[in-house]
């Protein structure tokens, strides 16, 4: 498991237990509190426009308060007031460890600047890390996809590890394939794989408002893609997702690019091409093949 | 509760400090189910050296919050009882713990260690969010660690804040306005200015602090007339005479520049 977080760095280093761990992301959860169910407390949407919204954004890759505010449902002025609340209700780990006195200030302090320090010296930027790509835009535009899909409707973060082909797709569990046809140019092809324990939860959905299943957020990602496709100019065609074995979807989009990445439950993999009319690995239209 | 009926010039112990409220009777239902009920509002009154006396309702966390509104000493001797428990059992120890939260991210931020900053102001701020100098201090901080996203949403925050320009906030929403420059959130800088100029028009500094962003935008012209507006307060601000010489510089280069429609004459 990656130690590109908190959690997981305080646990390597001997600092908290496992179980201190689990404590501090079960407050963490119950302070981190979502703008649909913040705006419901103070009572500025109701439930129903809440699920509204939120359906919305299935299909829609924009955030909820923008959509909100389009629709009308909330006032700009409002929604700044309700980011603002939410940003402060909201509680980092390492603030979670500090309130459940697992941490000493000076400790909280002195770690978090060595976490920091880490961070920074491996902080791999999407762009950088794609810059010698032929599938850079592509390979950009499945990320986001993806990135956007699992924050706002798994509430997990992830973080690029590596670019390339995966090492040993025996390592996941769960796979999925998304194709999409773009008229006269060919198809775009997202597998997308995960751990074990990234793709269990989908099994109990905990409430269907707050996590969905990993099939679905899945499909949102591809959701997602289509829609960048399509601000690109492309004409994609709507997505179609079937489940495959996690080796299959890596066979399945073959000849481009690949990036791994972590979530505080664990490892998943992307991969990602688009094969011409003949079916053979090309570059999408337009794009240069340097990236 | 230090409240004590006392003559205009009154001491600072015989100053009134502390708790009122206020019964609210409305009605509730209708026909036979028709009943009245009351309802206790609080405010936190403090009268200050000049014998005004500000009221700022108390928020559910029993921490002053919002804006004041000034009363007279008779006026709310008439409206309003004392209510001494609540000061002391729920506002004193609410106000101390802000206070307190504050003063340690203030510490925290100074020694640079910012995450333990945030932490703290937002600890203050979840019992009072309309605490001024907590939410500059939250601002600052995530404009130091380079977070204008987080900075961003401060930002709206404390422009809807009436009170968040009083005078006593002065160097915080200065130093404020500077980062957000220094942070090359231009736009932002520009409209938190003018939300001050809208209500101070006379101060040099902020002024100048106008041009110098309209400058970096490149907006030599407008920059160069918000100068000469600091300039006019205060001829001797240093550092307006050093920008009024970049200024000019730029605009003579621009203007020696042949414009595209005389070089299509040419």
């Amino acid at each position: 498991m990656s130690v590109n977080f908190l959690g997981r760095f305080l646990v390597q280093e001997g600092v908290i237990t496992e179980f201190q761990l689990a404590e501090a992301t079960t407050l963490q959860e119950r302070c981190n509190r979502r703008l649909g169910e913040l705006a419901v407390y103070k009572g500025l949407l109701t439930e129903e426009r809440v699920a509204e919204v939120f359906e919305a954004q299935r299909a829609l890759d924009a955030p909820f308060g923008e959509i909100a505010v389009r629709r009308g449902f909330l006032s700009r002025k409002d929604l700044n007031a309700l980011l603002f609340s939410q940003k402060i209700g909201c509680r980092h780990l390492g603030e979670c460890l500090l309130m459940l006195g697992y941490l000493s200030r000076e400790d909280f302090a002195l770690l978090l600047e060595r976490y920091q320090g880490r961070q920074r010296a491996r902080a791999v930027n999407v762009e950088y890390l794609l810059a010698g790509s032929g599938e850079n835009a592509m390979l950009c535009l499945a990320w986001d996809a993806v990135e956007k899909a699992f924050t706002r409707f798994a509430k997990v973060r992830l973080k690029i590890e590596s670019l390339g082909a995966p090492p040993g797709t025996h390592e996941f569990e769960a796979g999925f394939c998304i194709e999409s046809e773009l008229a006269g140019s060919g198809t775009v092809h997202l597998g997308l794989a995960a751990h074990f324990a990234v793709a269990a939860p989908s099994t109990e959905p905990v409430d269907p408002q707050r996590a969905m299943d990993y099939a679905d957020v899945c499909s949102v990602a591809g959701e997602y893609l289509v829609a960048g496709l399509a601000k690109y100019g492309f004409a994609p065609a709507p997505a179609r997702m079937w489940s495959a074995e996690p080796a299959q979807a890596a066979l399945f989009a073959r000849g481009g690019g690949a990036l791994l990445f972590a979530s505080p439950c664990g490892r998943m993999g992307l991969w990602l091409s688009c094969l011409d009319a003949a079916g053979s690995p090309c570059n999408l239209p337009g794009e240069g093949g340097g990236g | 509760m230090d409240h004590q009926a006392s003559p205009p010039n009154s001491t600072a112990s015989e100053r009134i400090k502390g708790v009122f409220s206020l019964t609210k009777e409305s009605f509730v239902g209708t026909g036979a189910t028709r009943k009245k009920v009351s309802q206790a509002v609080h405010f936190f009154a403090e009268e200050n050296g000049q014998s005004e006396i500000t009221v700022r309702a108390l928020n559910p966390q029993f921490v002053p919050s919002g804006a004041a509104k000034c009363v007279t000493r008779e006026e709310l001797l008439a409206n309003f009882l004392p209510d001494p428990m609540i000061y002391l059992h729920k506002v004193i120890p609410a106000m101390r713990r802000v206070e307190e939260s504050v003063e340690r991210a203030e510490r925290h931020r100074n020694q640079g260690e910012l995450f333990t900053a945030e932490f703290d102001y937002k600890e203050a701020l979840s019992l009072d969010e309309e605490h001024v100098r907590a939410t500059f201090g939250l601002g600052l901080t995530y404009l130091e660690r380079g977070e204008n996203d987080n900075a961003a949403l401060v930002f709206h925050r404390i422009v809807e804040l009436d009170h968040a320009f009083d005078a006593k906030h002065k160097h915080l929403y200065n130093e404020f306005g500077i980062r957000l420059r220094k942070n090359r959130m231009y736009p932002q800088a520009l409209k938190y200015y003018f939300r001050i100029f809208a209500k101070i028009k006379n101060d040099d500094h902020l002024l100048y602090n106008i041009s110098r962003t309209l400058f970096e935008m490149h907006r030599h012209r407008p920059a160069r007339h918000f100068l000469v507006k600091a300039m006019e307060i205060n001829p001797e601000l240093k550092e307006a005479a050093a920008l009024g010489l970049v200024i000019e510089a730029e605009l003579a280069k621009s203007d020696k520049k042949p414009t595209g429609k005389t070089q299509g004459a040419q």
